[in-house]
């Protein structure tokens, strides 16, 4: 066995086995089959949405009303014709598709004289959007159909009709676009949980190593940037078994909580779940290595937090930005922003799991991510070197500066 | 045999070790001695390959220590740590593995050595439930464990009880005898005294006096006398330079310099009193130190470089 690997190993193993991991693992099992039970998606979009509309009425005066309740939180702009039904006519749709509006909302009264609705969003449309819009119907639909009528026409007008057929050849169906939606910003949590956690997990483990003086023999046997292969490996492959518990428990409780009727989770695309991975890898090496380096010119645990301050604060960002994405992944600002290392591993993943993003794109982000990581592991062997057998004060940036220009 | 060549290195403007050059054979202790400071650590990590020399070398039997080489090498550094909740016997196994040793060969030697050193009661224990003591126990076992031809100790003794030190003693003797070359630096002269043959004293980088212990004793150019104190030591007067050293012994050590003999200073005694006790003593490794080492270098003394 390789020395990379016996390092790698012993980081694994001590890990799995200490009761911080194992605990850890539990709580987030139980989170897990927590957040299951409650509504898994719509109630964690927060924020409201100003989404422009191109509203369809079938009489003048409905119209006016309907616009005039939607108005409030939509961009609302009537269309000079009437609806014969809840049909789309093509060059509104053509218009939807090609971005002038987010959506066309088409008021119809059926063969009984109900008003009914069809909704065609073309950006992966939100539960927490339809949902803030059947609200706003709501007022309209009882001022014109509830007055003075029986309670069956009640019942019936509190129960409107409202379809939803999103127009973006992604999503088949209403559900599963807003399925997808909710579990992309689900897996996109995990992501941020994961990148965050698992990168401190690396800067901790070297500063443990320097305090408790364990690197002075270690340092006799085995190279600086071994220690750094054999813990951000050992580490990578903890984080990759946890996240592996999770998700069987997420299908597990999903899939036997009976969720899995109305959560068709075989819907997701395989395709999210690589780039999940990748992205993954690509974020976790990206901090892990940065962490390590920092965690190498640091000797105390309170030095490293503050010097991980600063590259939290970019996760930070990332993830945001994300956040943003998920609502318009295709913003040019995001566009570029999600080429960006550090950035990208959240950014591009949310970006490609809500929107047909070009080859070009995620090729050009994984190769950036990659450099980066290739720079920031030689940037951080070396840092290494200088820093490992250091204690006592921490480096000022002069002497970072000269510990990187120098040769390895 | 482990030479070093002529090695310097410095830290920016800091001279950290100039020209240095020594060698340590199998079968033998070299101890290499200086105040804190003086560049006794960058020489290990320089030999350990930790470190790059800025000139000269470092090989062990011919051939330039490498990666490869160095993992035979063991290693007790001074500033001593082990992973605090992983069980000591596989923390040895993980050294021992990481110095190349199949699985079965270190168990069994972990448990040999456990013997030895009295620990056998600790194998299931964490260095947390340990003593100090049993914890440096267990570092020492880490170092030898792989049974490495170099054995390189820094302050080996510290933090062991005079029990202990006697273990360690015995253990770096049997070694010695077994043939591995062992380089030793300490602050603590007796055991240097007792373990070396050979000594290397370094005082601000440079390396100041280096040899064979009992050549250099035999070649001082000062005498030491050792005899029994009299009432009145004026005798002494008449020897320009010769002073005993304030104590409140029964025996009085005297130095004497170079060109005073001894003869004379016994006759001068035996006419001024009861002379007792009149022996010619060689330096102690203490005394050459002390002559090499001058007080105010050891108090300049900085933590050293890395």
């Amino acid at each position: 066995m390789n020395t990379v690997a016996i390092l790698a190993t012993r980081e694994y193993l001590e890990r799995a086995k200490s009761r911080g991991f194992i605990i850890g693992t539990i709580i987030g099992i139980l989170g897990i089959v927590a957040i299951s039970f409650i509504s898994l998606i719509g109630s964690f979009l927060a924020g409201q949405l100003t989404t422009s509309i191109a509203l369809v009425g079938p009489d003048a005066k409905t119209t006016k009303m309907l616009d005039e309740a939607l108005r409030e939180d939509h961009k609302v702009t009537v269309q000079p014709y009437q609806s014969r039904g809840p049909g789309i006519r093509p060059e509104l749709k053509k218009q939807v598709v090609s971005g002038q509006y987010d959506a066309a909302l088409i008021a119809y009264r059926d063969a009984e004289g109900s008003l009914g609705f069809a909704y065609y969003p073309v950006k992966s449309a939100s539960l927490e959007d339809q949902q803030t819009l059947r609200r706003r119907l709501l007022q309209p639909v009882i001022a014109t159909d509830f007055k003075g009528t029986s309670a069956l026409k009640a019942e019936h007008a509190l129960n409107f009709a409202f379809f939803t057929t999103n127009l973006n050849p992604r999503y088949k169906t209403a559900a599963e676009a807003g399925l997808a939606q909710g579990l992309v910003y689900f897996l996109l949590l995990l992501l941020y949980i994961a990148v965050i956690m698992y990168g401190i997990w690396v800067g901790q483990g070297v500063i443990e190593e320097k305090s408790n003086r364990v690197m002075e023999i270690m340092i006799g046997a085995v190279r600086p940037g071994q220690l750094l292969a054999g813990k951000i490996i050992g580490i990578g492959a903890l984080a990759l078994t946890q996240m592996a518990a999770f998700a069987l428990t997420a299908l597990t409780v999903l899939l036997l909580a009976g969720h899995g009727a109305s959560l068709p989770i075989s819907t997701v695309p395989v395709s999210t779940i690589i780039y999940l991975l990748v992205f993954f890898f690509l974020g976790f090496f990206s901090y892990a290595t940065m962490f390590a380096g920092i965690g190498a010119l640091a000797s105390k645990a309170e030095d490293v937090q503050q010097s991980n301050g600063l590259s939290v604060w970019v996760i930070v960002v990332a993830y945001m930005l994300s956040i943003f994405a998920l609502q318009d992944p295709d913003k040019p600002f995001l566009v570029w922003a999600s080429l960006v290392p550090l950035i990208s591993p959240m950014l591009m993943f949310t970006r490609v799991a809500t929107s047909t993003v070009p080859m070009w794109q995620i090729g050009t982000a994984i190769g950036l991510s990659l450099a980066f990581i290739w720079v920031a592991t030689l940037l951080a062997a070396k840092l290494y070197r200088v820093g490992v057998l250091m204690y006592g004060k921490p480096l000022s940036p002069k002497e970072i500066v000269r510990a990187l220009r120098a040769p390895s | 045999m482990l030479e070093v060549n002529h090695v310097s290195k410095a830290f920016r403007n800091v001279k950290a070790v100039s020209d240095l050059s020594f060698y340590a054979r199998e079968g033998r202790v070299i101890g290499l001695l200086g105040p804190n400071g003086a560049g006794k650590t960058t020489t290990i990590r320089m030999i350990l390959d930790i470190l790059q020399p800025d000139s000269g070398e470092v090989r062990w039997n011919g051939r330039r220590v490498d990666a490869q080489l160095r993992q035979t090498f063991g290693y007790l550094p001074e500033e001593r740590g082990l992973y605090p909740k992983m069980k000591i016997t596989e923390q040895l196994l993980f050294f021992g593995r990481l110095h190349g040793m199949e699985v079965a060969d270190a168990r069994q030697r972990i448990a040999a050595l456990f013997e030895t050193f009295n620990l056998t009661d600790k194998l299931k224990s964490t260095p947390v439930e340990l003593s100090k003591g049993n914890q440096q126990k267990v570092q020492f076992i880490a170092a030898i464990l792989h049974r490495p031809p170099l054995l390189i100790l820094d302050e080996p003794f510290s933090g062991f009880d005079p029990i202990n030190v006697e273990v360690v003693k015995d253990a770096v003797r049997r070694l010695v005898a077994e043939g591995a070359a062992v380089v030793l630096s300490s602050h603590r002269m007796e055991q240097v005294e007792e373990l070396c043959e050979d000594i290397c004293i370094i005082d601000r980088s440079y390396p100041v006096v280096k040899g064979n212990l009992r050549e250099i004793k035999q070649s001082w150019p000062d005498r030491f006398v050792r005899m029994t104190r009299l009432a009145s030591m004026s005798f002494l007067d008449q020897f320009p330079g010769v002073v005993a050293q304030p104590s409140t012994d029964s025996v009085a050590e005297i130095k004497l310099p170079p060109g005073t003999r001894p003869a004379d200073v016994l006759r001068a005694a035996v006419s001024a009193g009861p002379v007792d006790l009149f022996e010619v003593v060689e330096p102690s490794l203490n005394d050459i130190y002390l002559h090499y080492v001058k007080p105010e270098d050891a108090a300049a003394g900085k933590d050293e470089a890395p």
